[in-house]
């Protein structure tokens, strides 16, 4: 078959102009600085590991043909100035006037930026090019999946967030490939069940590269976490940490606080997260129950149309951190969850930060999430934050949990139209013809959604738009 | 659809606004679908113009003209039994600035066609593959930007291409006739409830609702989305469809879970069925 057969080495060599372009791996810091103009401005070592590797991609087998961008700005300068954790409500305050002043996004390097977006293209092109050859062959639904660009995605992190090892959330797609091919890459696995951590292990995971990050666990799975040596497991009550002290003693727990997450779409702060005020109580619950303390842990919510919020938790967590030594717990782990977008659909082009400015670029006709901050926009806040709460030397291991970030864009559906109902628009007249198609594969779990709805429709409203009317949004 | 159980809440209405599907694969003409890699060729081969107009569509436009070009190469490397397609190519590529050069020796920026803003050449001794890829990428990326692009892989082991060149350019003018030649029409990608829709790429539209297979009248897609007229037995491809999708898929009405096909990162196809409860 054409494609399947053509496909494979369009993709291989483009991955390799890409690794030509970044060198390999694509974000692996190396020290070398491409230009005179940043090396003279600082020593190397104050540098972020993100601007080494932007400035000064390590210079493999094509030696010297790799242009240097043109343009180089090194990271804005800390703008905070003594004590570098206020306490609230001052911290509120001091983070936005920090966001005000927006942190620098990454250079950009126009050559690298043209071969990954050519990558990008011929990745789709294929695709869409298996989807047409495969249909013929298919009587359901089916995914294509293409897991090069989990890859993609992959180095895209490593290259924004350098410093920061991701662990995949295996809950937003637990496909074996998918697991295999981020183990493979080097990322470590966010874990949220015994069923989770079982696929992880049996695939060859590490349990040291895994994290049982559910705040609340059911006492069996914690068990089977212990019997597998997953030590690293989050809590955020005085309850669940009690729980772990009893079925595995030895468990490094993380301390899941509550951040704002006001501007998301999906709130997980209704249901999780510690308040800070509460940390030296966890602290001395947990030297009573036997539970060593390692980390703080946080989770901005799903859908964050603020960019800002993602370099203020960390500013959080600091607190937190702060918090914990206070009462004599030293820690040395920060987890700043997930949230990340997975495609830039949507995403403001102009790199606004914040859900209205990105609306007040307009085109979306009212719809709320027509627009969003970009992961770069994302990243850019949290780089600054780290610099400023977590520098490069002082000891925090830093994670994160993105789930949709590495999958979304990897999957392509197709699904196959099983039936047709024309019918007439009544409003506007009998011209007016309407197609009511149903198709193969698009089953959701609407109807799980539904259980937690409780009033019914407006009547003329579609149920997506019904949603949108019952979900509280907060500015 | 989108998201499942968290889609529902977030991502339908959040990251996951296009809702629509990227491309209508037409059925009877998924069937005759030589018949369109012949014409696929030919249009190539002949160094045809492909010509787009419709700003809205533009860069869809710009993606079938360069999976033509793309689909044209493969045909002639495959003709000409191409030996060593996984050989890393040497690559020149030219930004639209003229700056960018990555991993590259010296080539000829391709300049054919005019007013050329961005081209590519590849060397003799690269994938012949790589340099169609790159040809159609760059193609769509160029016409992106509203340019004008030749993309032009040089010296490629084609009898289409004796002369060593294969052409395709693309410029701002007429955009249903290559869909069809391609076998499905291309649409923009829709904004769910946005008032008017998809905007049309060229033939009638009509408003349409795209329910799921079950007998619940919730699973609807989306709504009044300007489509072409389907038919049963068309496919419908949603892009994005990664995160929070086959996790909370489930088998309600008796309807299996999707099958996958998977592209692995070392170039191998493995299509994954799931198995049916008979």
């Amino acid at each position: 078959m054409l494609s399947s057969a053509a496909a494979p080495s369009i993709r291989r060599n483009a991955r390799a102009l890409l690794s030509a372009a970044l060198g390999a791996p694509p974000a692996a810091p190396c020290g070398v600085i491409g230009g005179a103009s940043v090396a003279s401005a600082r020593p190397f070592s104050s540098l972020a590991p993100h601007v080494l590797a932007a400035a000064g991609r390590p210079l493999g087998s094509t030696s010297g043909s790799v242009v240097a961008p043109t343009t180089r700005r090194l990271p804005a300068p800390h703008r905070r100035s003594g004590g570098v954790f206020p306490s609230p409500p001052a911290a509120r305050h001091a983070s936005a006037a920090a966001a005000a002043a927006a942190p620098a996004p990454l250079p950009v390097d126009p050559a690298v930026a043209a071969a990954l977006a050519a990558e990008g293209a011929a990745r789709r092109a294929a695709v869409l090019d298996m989807v047409r050859h495969q249909a013929p062959h298919h009587a359901d639904a089916f995914y294509v999946v293409d897991l090069a660009e989990v890859a993609a995605k992959h180095a895209q992190w490593r290259s924004e967030l350098p410093r920061v090892r991701p662990y995949f959330a295996v809950k937003c797609n637990d496909d074996p490939h998918i697991v295999a091919t981020l183990a493979r890459l080097g990322a470590g696995f966010d874990c949220a069940s015994k069923g989770e951590m079982s696929m992880a292990l049996r695939l060859g995971v590490p349990p040291s590269d895994i994290i049982f990050a559910h705040p609340a666990k059911q006492p069996s799975h914690i068990r089977y976490a212990r019997e597998k040596g997953v030590a690293r497991m989050t809590f955020d009550n005085e309850e669940e940490l009690r729980k772990i002290g009893r079925e595995f003693p030895g468990a490094q727990a993380v301390l899941r606080i509550l951040t704002d997450d006001s501007a998301s779409v999906c709130r997980l702060g209704l249901k999780f997260g510690a308040p800070l005020d509460s940390v030296p109580h966890l602290m001395a619950v947990a030297k009573e129950a036997g539970v060593e303390v390692v980390g703080i842990s946080y989770h901005v919510g799903s859908g964050n149309g603020n960019a800002a919020a993602f370099g203020d938790a960390v500013r959080d967590a600091r607190k937190a951190f702060d918090l914990a030594a206070a009462a004599g717990v030293k820690l040395r782990l920060l987890d700043i969850g997930g949230g990340f977008p997975g495609s830039e659909i949507g995403a403001s082009g102009s790199g606004a930060d914040t859900l209205p400015a990105a609306r007040a670029e307009g085109g979306d006709n009212g719809n709320p999430y027509a627009k969003h901050p970009s992961f770069s926009a994302m990243a850019t806040h949290i780089r600054a934050a780290m610099d400023e709460c977590f520098p490069e030397g002082c000891g925090v291991e830093l994670m994160a949990e993105p789930g949709r970030f590495f999958v979304k864009s990897s999957h392509a559906l197709a699904v196959n139209v099983v039936g047709k109902r024309t019918t007439v628009d009544e409003a506007t007249g009998a011209l007016a013809e309407r197609e009511s198609v149903c198709v193969w594969g698009a089953r959701l779990c609407l109807c799980a959604l539904w259980c937690g709805v409780q009033s019914p429709p407006a009547p003329g409203l579609s149920a997506l738009h019904s949603l949108a009317l019952l979900r509280p949004r907060v500015k | 659809m989108n998201d499942g159980l968290y889609g529902s809440f977030n991502c339908i209405l959040y990251d996951h606004v296009t809702c629509a599907p990227a491309l209508v694969l037409a059925d009877r003409e998924l069937n005759a679908s030589a018949a369109a890699d012949d014409a696929i060729a030919r249009i190539s081969a002949d160094a045809s113009t492909v010509t787009v107009t419709d700003a809205v569509g533009l860069s869809h436009a710009a993606d079938l003209a360069a999976a033509a070009v793309e689909r044209a190469v493969v045909r002639a490397a495959e003709a000409a039994a191409a030996e060593d397609a996984e050989e890393q190519c040497n690559a020149l590529v030219m930004g639209g600035d003229g700056s960018g050069v990555v991993g590259g020796e010296s080539a000829s920026s391709a300049g054919a066609g005019g007013a050329s803003s961005g081209g590519v050449g590849f060397s003799a001794a690269g994938s012949v593959a790589a340099a169609a890829s790159m040809a159609g990428s760059l193609a769509r990326a160029a016409v992106a930007r509203s340019a004008t692009v030749a993309a032009t892989p040089s010296a490629m082991a084609s009898p289409a291409a004796a002369g060593g060149r294969v052409r395709a350019s693309v410029s701002p003018a007429s955009v249903g006739a290559p869909s069809r030649a391609f076998g499905y029409a291309a649409l923009p990608a829709a904004t769910v409830g946005l008032p008017g829709g998809v905007p049309a790429l060229g033939g009638a539209t009509h408003p349409t609702t795209l329910w799921g297979p079950t007998c619940d009248s919730m699973d609807k897609i989306s709504d009044g989305v300007a489509m072409p007229e389907l038919q049963p037995g068309d496919w419908l491809v949603f892009e994005n469809m990664g995160a929070y999708t086959v996790a909370g898929s489930c088998r309600f009405n008796g309807f299996p879970i999707a099958s996958k096909v998977y592209l692995h990162t070392d170039g191998s196809v493995e299509v994954q069925r799931e198995e049916v409860v008979e």
